[in-house]
């Protein structure tokens, strides 16, 4: 057993911090004021080719693995949450499924202008009354003319009211439940197809969120994405592991930006006639911090190992995913005592990194529901989990 | 004239690192590293002058262990083809000499006409491996360039550096040691492409055997017998006014 990332992983990490360093992290604060999206960032991050991360090479891509991407996810949380989000969802939710069952024409179409950043993609999963329960999706598909007619309405869509197009989860056949939906391809222009309320969110701004609105959009069969309709949980199942192990490192990177900020604070904040650094109370919210930030860690990359090892996982990326975000909101709450009354000013940092750890609390899956699954898995199976 | 550039490149703590000092005065360093400042500098340098000369070959060189191949493999994501690291860990915070006494017998056999390196290292400051290696190697050096014009058919480079406020442009033939100040380039965040490709590249290293350098020369002169904390900066008082000031010398004794 070897716990350490690979020189190659090592170097590929801090090229990326540096991209962070140099590109986002001096326009954190701008973006995160305006809650605009950084469409300039967008360009350089592109002409980078880290929107192709993941892609194949053939396409624009660059064929990273696994752990690469992970990395990559973990170190862009360090600059800006919410740009994290625009372009995770781009390389991870927004285009996965448009590689992977998509037409050679729609990827032409799609996938090459995405890497290139010339077209925005997001995931539409979230309803009024569905999100973390897909079976509650209400969105319909239905067949008509070789085709298929999309009506409904998407919430809480990353990059929906900038997106060129979008992967819908909807329900093809109301009597099969979960078994009956599926994954469509809508793309900017079709007719019925239009975008709602944007959201002024308390986090991770800058990454423009909102509804999008499916009238009577008529699709050609070739949208539907997958092997034939019905498959959608099962489809989405793959993905949703790797989102939770994404939204892990997101808290991982966001909880120990806000710990390593509170440390300096606490070394230059004098009380009582010394650092306030040198007080045992102080000092234990640095080690509970870093307590908690090891074992995220290290339950986050196993569950992200497991994935690239092709192993069921879906439990360990589960408890990664709640671990590490509940360890952000209460790393964060912690540094934010350690800079006292400073850390309710919006001219320091801590401020941000409070905003942005609630985010992450609630993509993948909220709580609650997660605790439900894994406990059952736990009755059913005993301590494995399966 | 097709140019040969060398460029000399260092692996440091970053400057986020955080450095302590232990009670046995050795250095606690954290484990981030990058490639010195200077020395990236000096890598976009020899990148922005191929771009004028197209047919200029460019060979990075780093003295030391694993943290050399890191250097190596950021100025390979920069753009630059060929690297070579030069020794092993043994190599590993040598003094400025033992790392020129390498360099200088490696550029013996590559020959270059211009040689670029950082004008300090971004840990000890020290400035030395540049002038070293112009002072083995029997080439003018020109320190804390910051502007190049090379003019490769000429067989000339011009120059700008500055030195205590002043600026003073300067003209050499080949060949030529030059070290980078700020402002000479301003290293670009590689494309992920080439990221990948260095990570995955297998670096050329040559022992100091076959380099040839004797034992004498390749192991360090100076010997660092510890660190300190430089004294805590006494706590400073505000006066409004002479009158104040004054007063308060004469309350201290000081007048």
């Amino acid at each position: 057993m070897d716990f350490r990332f690979s020189e190659e992983h090592e170097f590929f990490r801090s090229a990326i911090r540096d991209a962070v360093d140099k590109l986002i992290r001096p326009k954190t604060q701008e973006i995160d004021e305006s809650n605009e999206f950084p469409a300039e960032l967008w360009k350089e991050f592109a002409q980078l080719g880290y929107l192709g991360l993941r892609h194949p090479e053939k396409y624009g891509g660059m064929d990273a693995d696994v752990m690469m991407s992970m990395i990559f996810y973990e170190e862009m949380a360090r600059g800006s949450c919410g740009f994290a989000m625009s372009v995770t969802m781009q390389i991870l939710m927004g285009t996965y499924f448009v590689e992977r069952f998509g037409s050679e024409e729609i990827k032409q179409r799609v996938l090459v202008p995405a890497i290139k950043g010339e077209k925005i993609g997001t995931i539409c999963f979230t309803e009024d009354q569905s999100g973390s329960d897909l079976s509650g999706t209400k969105t319909t598909a239905t067949a008509k003319d070789g085709g298929w007619v999309l009506n409904g309405r998407k919430q809480w869509i990353t990059n929906g009211p900038i997106c060129d197009f979008c992967t819908v989860l909807a329900q093809t056949d109301p009597s099969k439940g979960m078994d009956g939906l599926s994954f469509f391809l809508v793309e900017k222009g079709m007719d019925g197809f239009s975008t709602g309320q944007d959201l002024n969110k308390l986090g991770s701004r800058g990454s423009i969120t909102g509804e999008l609105i499916f009238d009577n959009v008529y699709l050609p069969d070739e949208n539907l994405l997958g092997d034939g309709p019905g498959n959608g949980v099962k489809l989405a199942t793959d993905i949703l592991n790797e989102v939770r192990v994404m939204t892990a490192l997101n808290a991982c990177a966001i909880a120990d930006e806000a710990m390593k900020d509170a440390r300096q604070f606490a070394l230059e904040r004098v009380s009582f006639g010394k650092p306030i650094a040198k007080y045992q109370l102080i000092r234990s919210k640095f080690a509970d911090h870093w307590v908690w930030h090891e074992a995220s860690r290290l339950l986050t990359y196993k569950a992200a190992w497991m994935i690239q090892e092709g192993m069921n996982c879906q439990f360990e990326c589960m408890m990664a995913k709640m671990f590490a975000t509940e360890m952000c909101v209460k790393s964060v709450d912690e540094a934010s005592r350690i800079y006292g009354g400073n850390s309710f000013a919006m001219e320091y940092p801590q401020q941000r990194f409070l905003r942005d750890s609630r985010f992450l609390l609630f993509g993948g899956g909220c709580h609650e529901v997660l605790r439900n699954a894994i406990g059952a898995a736990f009755i059913r199976a005993g301590k494995s989990g399966r | 004239m097709s140019l040969k550039i060398a460029v000399l490149v260092k692996q440091v703590p970053d400057h986020e690192a955080i450095v302590q000092i232990d009670a046995d005065g050795t250095l606690d360093i954290e484990d981030r590293y990058v490639c010195s400042f200077f020395d990236e500098i000096a890598v976009e340098a020899a990148l922005d002058i191929r771009k004028a000369n197209a047919d200029a070959e460019i060979l990075a060189l780093s003295v030391g262990g694993k943290r050399s191949v890191e250097s190596l493999r950021r100025a390979m994501a920069m753009g630059i083809d060929q690297v070579e690291q030069l020794g092993d860990d043994s190599m590993d915070g040598a003094d400025g000499l033992a790392v020129a006494s390498l360099v200088a017998a490696r550029l013996k056999t590559f020959n270059p006409d211009l040689v670029l390196a950082g004008k300090q290292a971004g840990d000890d400051d020290m400035g030395a491996v540049g002038p070293m290696v112009s002072g083995l190697m029997g080439m003018p050096l020109v320190n804390a360039a910051t502007s190049i014009d090379v003019d490769a058919d000429g067989g000339k480079v011009r120059m700008t550096h500055s030195m205590n406020a002043e600026t003073w442009t300067v003209e050499s033939g080949f060949p030529i040691v030059i070290t980078a100040q700020k402002g000479l380039a301003e290293p670009h965040v590689p494309v992920v492409m080439r990221v990948m490709k260095a990570m995955r590249a297998k670096i050329t290293n040559t022992s100091i055997e076959d380099l040839g350098v004797p034992a004498s020369d390749s192991t360090g002169r100076l010997k660092r017998l510890g660190y300190y904390s430089p004294p805590t900066r006494p706590q400073v008082q505000m006066v409004s006014d002479v009158n104040e000031l004054v007063a308060v010398l004469a309350q201290r004794g000081v007048i």
